[in-house]
């Protein structure tokens, strides 16, 4: 994790496509700098990189009755991720967290999808009365992200080719028609 | 017949449209203002003989007005384009301005070097990158927040997500890790404990065995009941424990039967003399039957030959 110090995005890629990373993550904040808004992912090299706007975040200490995080690697849940561009997204976003089939430690990270907004919870399960019920205990913070726009390339808002825009007056022309 | 001082007479002191006031200083808002303040000297409406630099697209042009094109509205203005170069552009000012007044010279060449300076700045600040600011429609928020809100509802995440899980377990993607199967894990609890009850019946094997008629046995089954009544600590609590065949209590139960045994083997004689009339044949023979019955279903009963036993029935009636 690194400050951005005003290094043009551009620049970051460039650099960390070199220092051979898989995947960008910047977090944008608004103006007075009190909370993220954004959250550009790029996926390197030359994967698709996708603009999210963060709504309603939650950090951990204002959830009740939250519980500490461990350094386990988490389990993922894509819910509801049915549409090609859905799956687009949720591959991307899976590729975030480490895939070990080995599950140790009974961590969960769920992102879910519904009506266009992505809802990201993280949970410790414990599974009771021999495997008929689970009990979740809320670790970590939680948030919803909508997607802006994705592009195909890496970040290039200018001249890059975009796959997805949100044109909200366009797009928004049936309550039922939902494109994630 | 153009008269400047009568223009300014008019405009200056009295209505002017192009008069922008504020609360230290009058300024001209007419395009074509040298300097940008209402002076005598600086209103292109009051001098006929006037000059400014403009700046359209980057682009510098000298702007002439002189009195002989009073009469011609629409060919007022002459347009000179200055060159890029600031000075050749300052030469070219001083040749088209050759024997006009110092202010006008001096104030265009003054113009000229500041447009010059702010387009220097524009063209390194887009070199940076500044962040660019889109307005929130403040409506569209709303709408968003509240379907952001019914969507959550919709979502019934906590559900969803045990669901998932659930049906993950159900798949086998976890493998053995979670054992759920109650019978099999108790099951494996019992072998545990029998492996257990084996180990601790070892000590009191170290009794002596011998042979013994099994109408013996039957008889002091009928006698040990009567024996509860009369019995020690030690013997009661051997009994209490053959009768209960609990897994967690058969520790303290092969504990106390290691302590009756022991206690058994050792003060055989001097239990009996204190409790029962004195019973001195009996001591041998009374230790051998706990092994056997042990044995049968993992109890422990202490027996007395019959013969111990007669007298007592008498001292009970």
């Amino acid at each position: 994790m690194f400050p951005r110090k005003n290094i043009p995005v551009k620049k970051i890629v460039k650099q960390a496509i070199e220092a051979g990373y898989t995947d960008i993550m910047i977090v944008h904040e608004d103006r007075n700098k009190t909370k993220p808004d954004g959250i550009i992912l790029c996926h390197l090299p030359e994967g698709p990189t996708a603009y999210f706007k963060i709504n309603s975040l939650k950090y951990s200490k204002e959830i009740k009755g939250v519980g500490e995080s461990t350094s386990h690697y988490p389990e993922v849940i894509l819910n509801n991720f049915n549409t090609r561009l859905g799956l687009l997204i949720s591959r991307m976003l899976v590729c975030l967290f480490p895939q070990d089939p080995n599950f140790v430690g009974r961590r969960v990270v769920t992102f879910h999808n519904q009506r266009d907004y992505i809802f990201f919870r993280h949970h410790r399960y414990e599974f009771k009365k021999e495997g008929e019920k689970t009990a979740l205990h809320e670790l970590g913070p939680r948030f919803t992200l909508r997607l802006k726009w994705l592009q195909n390339g890496t970040f290039n808002p200018t001249e890059g080719e975009y796959e997805w825009v949100l044109k909200r007056h366009e797009m928004e022309t049936s309550r039922r028609r939902f494109f994630l | 017949m153009q008269s400047d001082d009568i223009a300014w007479g008019v405009i200056g002191k009295g209505q002017c449209a192009y008069k922008a006031p504020s609360k230290t200083q009058m300024f001209c808002r007419n395009e074509f203002n040298l300097t940008g303040l209402c002076n005598r000297a600086s209103c292109p409406l009051a001098n006929s003989q006037y000059a400014t630099v403009r700046e359209e697209n980057g682009v510098c042009y000298l702007y002439l007005k002189v009195i002989e094109r009073s009469h011609f509205p629409q060919r007022l203005w002459e347009k000179v384009k200055l060159p890029k170069n600031m000075t050749a552009a300052v030469k070219l000012i001083d040749e088209n301005l050759l024997h006009w007044s110092k202010f006008v010279r001096q104030k265009c060449k003054a113009r000229l070097i500041r447009i010059h300076q702010y387009l220097i700045k524009m063209r390194r600040m887009q070199l940076n990158q500044h962040q660019k600011i889109i307005p929130l429609a403040r409506k569209i928020e709303r709408r968003e927040t509240r379907r952001e809100a019914k969507a959550l509802i919709a979502a019934r995440l906590d559900n969803a997500i045990e669901k998932e899980l659930l049906g993950r377990l159900k798949e086998g993607v976890y493998g053995d890790i979670y054992n759920f199967n109650q019978k099999a894990f108790e099951n494996v609890l019992d072998q545990e404990v029998e492996m257990e009850e084996e180990e601790e019946i070892q000590p009191p094997q170290r009794q002596f065995i011998e042979d013994f008629d099994e109408s013996d046995d039957d008889g002091d089954d009928d006698e040990d009941i009567e024996d509860a009544a009369y019995t020690f600590d030690a013997d009661s609590d051997d009994e209490s424990d053959e009768d209960d065949a609990s897994e967690n209590e058969e520790d303290e139960a092969s504990d106390n039967q290691e302590e009756g045994s022991d206690i058994d083997m050792e003060d055989i004689g001097s239990k009996k003399k204190v409790s029962f009339a004195p019973l001195p044949k009996a001591a041998p023979t009374k230790v051998s039957k706990k092994a056997t019955k042990k044995r049968r279903g993992a109890k422990i009963e202490i027996e007395y030959e019959n013969e111990a036993t007669a007298p007592r029935k008498k001292i009970i009636s």
